[in-house]
């Protein structure tokens, strides 16, 4: 009887293992059988992914997040779903990117034309998130630029810089609400 | 895409539906069920339905479906009462005749962009971008 199990369970193996090679279709069989592709060492291929990553044109270019802000988060320095987390909308012509600014006080008070808090503040698999937000009664300078920045943290700290690809930008205020709609992807990812 | 333009006025409406209690059913898939919200709002909002986004939501300890649509059209009165109640009611009927009578069917509209008419400056609209911060590399826009 154990030898009669032991031959159905060989049996069983051979027929899956068959069905496997056929569901893998033609090119896979022959690939099966012996007609190889050559294969690159994983670290020559690493090597290859990491150039094309930076030979990648960024699409327009300048949304990015500040090197600051990523070590105040290795540094638990910054909580993105307790703090709260301010947007500001600003004029490029005063407020522009730099990599060396940290605080919100780097960035000149002129240039900031209305600020917000942001709600409903989530983190998901390296997703910041949060709800639909408004300026309201917005009056200033035509304006390009949205500024994220840690309202929680001591010395305010800047998180993030947009001014490429915003639908509706530049933005002209009229004294009435700028509505603004979050990326469905959430704000950013890491 | 320029929603700030003039003459234009752009408007979002969200539908939440709470499942309440035992007496409803949802013997379909996701599938059949935006396709049929689509078809229903084609025929609420007219052939201008536009922008359309499905989530489900946890909140408050509960389930909800929630459609988002996104519309531009001057006729689609968000600030209108009288127009935001009817839509509700057609929401309504639509829902609990495909879900059951005890779901909870919420309709809010808002204007994104455009004229309140009343008095007041027009609302303006901007959508953001989302940044990819890729390992290693240089960050990237979605």
């Amino acid at each position: 009887m154990r030898m009669f199990n032991v031959f159905v369970i060989h049996l069983m193996t051979i027929f899956f293992q068959l069905r496997a090679v056929a569901g893998r279709g033609l090119w896979r069989v022959c690939h099966f059988m012996s007609v190889r592709r050559p294969r690159v060492p994983l670290a020559v291929r690493l090597v290859f992914l990491q150039g094309a990553l930076a030979l990648r044109p960024v699409a327009g270019g300048a949304n990015l997040l500040y090197p600051i802000f990523k070590q105040r988060l290795l540094d638990k320095a910054i909580d993105m779903d307790t703090d709260t987390i301010k947007a500001d909308l600003c004029d490029s012509a005063e407020v522009t990117y730099n990599a060396a600014h940290d605080d919100h006080a780097d960035i000149t008070g002129a240039g900031i034309v209305s600020t917000a808090t942001l709600g409903t503040l989530t983190i998901a698999l390296g997703v910041f998130d949060s709800a639909d937000f408004s300026w309201t009664a917005v009056t200033g300078d035509q304006s390009e630029v949205i500024l994220l920045w840690d309202d929680t943290h001591a010395s305010d700290a800047l998180i993030a810089f947009y001014d490429t690809g915003i639908t509706g930008m530049p933005v002209t205020p009229n004294g009435g609400n700028i509505n603004v709609t979050v990326n469905a992807s959430g704000w950013f990812s890491l | 895409m320029n929603p700030n333009g003039q003459n234009q006025l752009w408007s979002k409406w969200t539908t939440k539906i709470r499942f309440h209690g035992k007496g409803f059913s949802m013997a379909t898939t996701k599938d059949v069920l935006v396709s049929n919200y689509r078809k229903f709002a084609r025929k609420l909002f007219g052939s201008s339905a536009g922008a359309f986004e499905f989530k489900t939501v946890r909140e408050n300890g509960g389930q909800y479906l929630v459609f988002v649509l996104r519309i531009e059209d001057l006729d689609i009165t968000p600030q209108d009462p009288a127009y935001v109640s009817w839509i509700s009611e057609q929401s309504e009927f639509f829902f609990k005749h495909a879900f059951g009578p005890s779901v909870v069917v919420t309709v809010t509209g808002e204007i994104m962009a455009g004229s309140r008419q009343d008095g007041s400056p027009s609302d303006q609209w901007i959508i953001l971008p989302s940044i990819r911060d890729l390992m290693g590399g240089p960050d990237a826009n979605v």
